[in-house]
């Protein structure tokens, strides 16, 4: 992943983030070719809450950039007081929905959406599965995501993520060939 | 002095147009003084002769002509009243009608019929881009809070509290780059614990293949 070897990224993700990595997918190495792989960022509370992600690889200018989104948005809501996980949820709702409208020109009602706390991941995956064609880039996906389901655990969007919007298998086996 | 004569005159003559009276060529005593004298500059002749003004005589000289390139410049013969005034008429009679034309087509409020009525084009404005459209599914509305068990995804979950403690007296809190510039901790349990401690918030990154081996990543 390019962007994690700026410095620029690295200072800010020492001086704001405590990082782990984790592998969820595989690919299958034929000869010398990469079949498949791809990789997902999230920035989450330490109770595990995912405040926002990155779908696929993006270069350091945009993984700064929305690394600095993630933190200054919730220092932001800290700020207001919004410390209940409700509160929280609200807050971030309103701002994903603001850079679906700013960035992907979308515009959804925050009283259409449903209540945070009755969404699963199947029916994220419906959601993104119904919205495949709507013109969204992966990171409009993101945002229309967490925009349904602010704050989400990250159990119940990262299969979402990686399944729905990179289109790579969620699986558990090894890396394969070479 | 005597000045001797180219040709024989028959009588007395001046070759600058003097009267030449010849008196005698006795040499006379002058009667009384001599001849009167004349007061002023004396009457001379450029040949020697003896010159005897007998009368003083203005003769009227023609006047002279004066010289055509003078540089005063003459007064005019007409007035300019007389060359402008015809001038400034015929201007303002020329001008009148184009005046006349220009103000009738001002003040004309309907256009002219056109000559040949052609279809009107009427462009239709440009559609404006059309956002993206969401589907919002029914099932999120009605999706239960908690799903059953066995539909939630095999999510990588926190080990108990008492494992993670071991893992990390064991292990640590070393951290390690992998050749990026991020420092990344052993697993999420022990980003999540120390995000809480240092009032951090945590950076998981999920990877398809080995994030340790940059061939598989």
């Amino acid at each position: 992943m390019g962007a994690l070897t700026s410095q620029q990224v690295g200072a800010y993700c020492r001086r704001h983030f405590v990082s782990a990595f984790q592998k969820v997918a595989t690919f299958q190495i034929d000869g010398l070719q990469k079949q498949g792989g791809n990789v997902a960022s999230y920035f989450c509370t330490p109770d595990g809450q995912v405040l926002h992600a990155v779908a696929g690889p993006v270069d350091a200018r945009t993984f700064l950039r929305e690394a600095r989104w993630a933190n200054d948005t919730y220092q932001l809501a800290l700020l207001e007081n919004q410390k209940t996980l409700a509160q929280l949820r609200a807050f971030f709702r309103r701002a994903h929905l603001d850079r679906l409208q700013e960035e992907q020109h979308t515009r959804i009602a925050a009283d259409r959406l449903p209540n945070p706390e009755t969404v699963n991941a199947k029916a994220l995956a419906q959601l993104l599965d119904h919205n495949q064609q709507g013109g969204l880039n992966n990171q409009g996906k993101v945002h229309l995501l967490l925009a349904v389901a602010p704050l989400p655990r990250l159990e119940q969007v990262y299969q979402v993520v990686f399944e729905n919007i990179l289109n790579e298998r969620i699986t558990t086996k090894p890396v394969a060939g070479g | 002095m005597e000045v001797p004569c180219p040709v024989p005159l028959s009588e007395a003559w001046s070759p600058v147009g003097y009267q030449v009276v010849q008196v005698s060529e006795e040499k006379k005593l002058p009667v009384d003084g001599g001849p009167p004298k004349v007061k002023g500059r004396a009457a001379r002749s450029p040949l020697g002769y003896r010159v005897n003004v007998v009368a003083d005589e203005d003769i009227p000289l023609p006047p002279r002509p004066k010289l055509q390139w003078s540089l005063k410049r003459n007064p005019p013969r007409t007035k300019p009243a007389l060359i402008w005034a015809p001038i400034v008429a015929g201007g303002f009679f020329f001008l009148l009608p184009v005046i006349a034309i220009a103000v009738a087509m001002g003040n004309q409020s309907q256009p002219h019929p056109p000559f040949a009525q052609g279809p009107v084009f009427n462009p239709q404005p440009m559609p404006a881009p059309q956002p993206p459209e969401v589907v919002i599914p029914e099932a999120l509305f009605k999706a239960p809070a908690n799903p059953p068990a066995e539909e939630r995804p095999e999510a990588p979950q926190p080990a108990p509290k008492k494992d993670q403690a071991e893992v990390i007296a064991k292990e640590g809190n070393a951290c390690e780059t992998f050749g990026t510039q991020v420092e990344f901790v052993r697993n999420p349990q022990v980003a999540a614990r120390m995000a809480r401690e240092e009032s951090k918030l945590t950076f998981l990154l999920h990877v398809s293949g080995n994030f340790e081996d940059s061939r598989f990543t």
